[in-house]
């Protein structure tokens, strides 16, 4: 009967977010058995039309849209009639993960749900913890994450050079 | 984009009823650890047991074992462990209680001669003492002290027996779930206090677990020097006072007096040499200043860090709420509740 009973309350459930975590390059270098694990620590949020996901200048997660759309804004939510729209994701895209990699609050812009949507949160917290419980699942994530920022930097560069160059 | 103020009220009401809904669940849950008679001692000890366990579970996770198979693994040879270790004791320990029982009287009788020479002496150079009757106060105390004690052990050692039955059961699946109850409250919270509430989370569940195996490792060293000191000159009861002397360095500065007053008052009573007590208690202090200089700064001057006088009212006021049980968990409570409210602080002055 206990076992009835944490099992309903406490543990996982099967309920579709496997394939979104396995899709996200994030975690694209992780097993089987490490995902399943990451799907129990990550966190499942709701958020209303027009709710703020996080703030420029704070946010400590990354997050995977399940559900839903989300607009990346750069400009401050209190006036966003001076905001500009950055991109709109769809289900299956993720944001923030900048936040993983720094300690302080690093975000520039600020996210925002543009309907009712249904995302997975992964924290720096959680990774924090992932170190030091399962190192070498910790480390794949972060290997990936600085491939992802590696690539976007290179990018960036090529961006950088090719204004120079029209000069 | 979506306009602000078409949001907030909604967000505002949601929000609202999320942080009452999380209020009530939480009152609940407190008020259900009151109300249900052990429900609280069960749920303490399995908190205890998981925060003990955590870092040895962790380990074998770290090893490539399953989460299932790490928590069993640990549980299983915990229980063997112990359960060999009862087996081994009990013969002495049953002993000891019988003795207990039927010395305790005698015990009561020497101690009051014992006070009444005190006094005798004490009159002689202080005439005030004479109206105060020290004797038989403490004589009448002693022994209500005592009927209370042997009255009560029968009932409290059944209510252990079942809590010492289902805590493991409750610790088990707190280790296995990795904080469960808490990730089930984390659906209550709403958004925008959500990354505060997981960083605490981590951050208070880290200093709590520190701080249990800090004073766990305290009460073994300390006891093993002296149940070692004890055996050493074949006192009577020497397996009880050193449980005794380990339960008592739980509770700060008040504990390890107590427990060397009482140690002082058996050597006493059982005619020891000055010089041996004199080791005795010599041992003692130097097991509190092994605890005090090395082990205190290493495991919990970090994490606690609360100033001796604030320890000490803490304290009372645990005694106060619930005697001796409320003394020995205020101390962490109180760094909970401390490492929360800088946590807050910090949150709040971030986002001005």
């Amino acid at each position: 009967m206990l076992e009835v009973f944490f099992k309903n309350f406490f543990t996982a459930k099967k309920d579709g977010t496997l394939k979104y975590i396995k899709n996200c390059p994030l975690f694209a270098k992780l097993t089987p058995k490490e995902i399943t694990y990451l799907q129990k620590i990550i966190h499942k949020r709701h958020y209303t039309t027009g709710e703020i996901i996080f703030k420029p200048s704070s946010g400590t997660g990354m997050y995977i849209i399940l559900k839903g759309q989300v607009s990346i804004l750069h400009g401050s939510p209190e006036s966003q009639e001076t905001s500009s729209l950055v991109s709109s994701l769809k289900a299956g895209d993720f944001f923030g993960e900048l936040s993983l990699a720094n300690n302080e609050p690093y975000q520039t812009m600020f996210a925002q749900s543009s309907n009712h949507s249904q995302l997975l949160a992964f924290y720096r917290p959680d990774l924090e913890m992932l170190l030091k419980t399962r190192p070498s699942t910790g480390i794949k994530i972060l290997n990936q994450l600085c491939f992802i920022l590696s690539h976007r930097l290179k990018k960036a560069e090529q961006k950088i050079l090719q204004v120079h160059t029209s000069k | 984009m979506i306009p602000i103020s078409d949001t907030k009220s909604r967000l505002r009401r949601l929000n609202f009823f999320r942080i009452g809904f999380f209020a009530v669940i939480f009152i609940l849950l407190i008020s259900a650890l009151f109300i249900i008679k052990g429900l609280f001692i069960t749920l303490l000890l399995a908190f205890v047991m998981n925060f003990v366990l955590l870092p040895l579970v962790n380990q074998l996770c770290k090893w490539g074992l399953s989460r299932g198979l790490s928590t069993s693994l640990v549980f299983l040879a915990v229980f063997i462990s112990f359960a060999s270790l009862i087996a081994r004791s009990w013969p002495f320990l049953s002993q000891q209680f019988l003795n207990l029982k039927t010395e305790f009287p005698d015990y009561i009788q020497k101690l009051t001669l014992l006070i009444e020479t005190w006094q005798t002496n004490l009159e002689s150079h202080f005439f005030f003492m004479k109206h105060m009757d020290l004797t038989s106060r403490l004589e009448k105390f002693l022994q209500s002290l005592g009927t209370t004690f042997l009255q009560d052990l029968p009932s409290v050692l059944t209510q252990s027996f079942t809590i010492l039955l289902l805590a493991p059961f409750f610790a088990f699946y707190m280790v296995k779930s990795e904080g469960g109850l808490v990730k089930y409250l984390y659906h209550l919270v709403p958004n925008q206090l959500f990354e505060m509430f997981l960083g605490l989370h981590y951050k208070i569940s880290h200093q709590i677990g520190v701080f249990i195996r800090g004073r766990l490792l305290e009460a073994i060293a300390v006891g093993t020097i002296v149940g070692a000191s004890l055996m050493f000159f074949k006192f009577p009861f020497a397996i009880l006072l050193t449980v005794f002397s380990a339960l008592a360095n739980l509770i700060p500065y008040v504990g390890p007096v107590v427990a060397s007053i009482v140690i002082f008052l058996v050597a006493l009573v059982n005619d020891y040499e000055t010089t041996q007590i004199a080791i005795v208690l010599g041992l003692f202090y130097f097991a509190q200043i092994i605890d005090s200089m090395i082990l205190v700064p290493i495991f919990l001057a970090r994490i606690v860090n609360l100033h001796p006088l604030t320890v000490i009212v803490i304290i009372i006021a645990g005694a106060q709420f619930m005697g001796v049980l409320g003394m020995i968990i205020s101390i962490p409570l109180a760094s909970a509740l401390k490492v929360s409210i800088m946590a807050v602080y910090q949150h709040i002055s971030d986002n001005i």
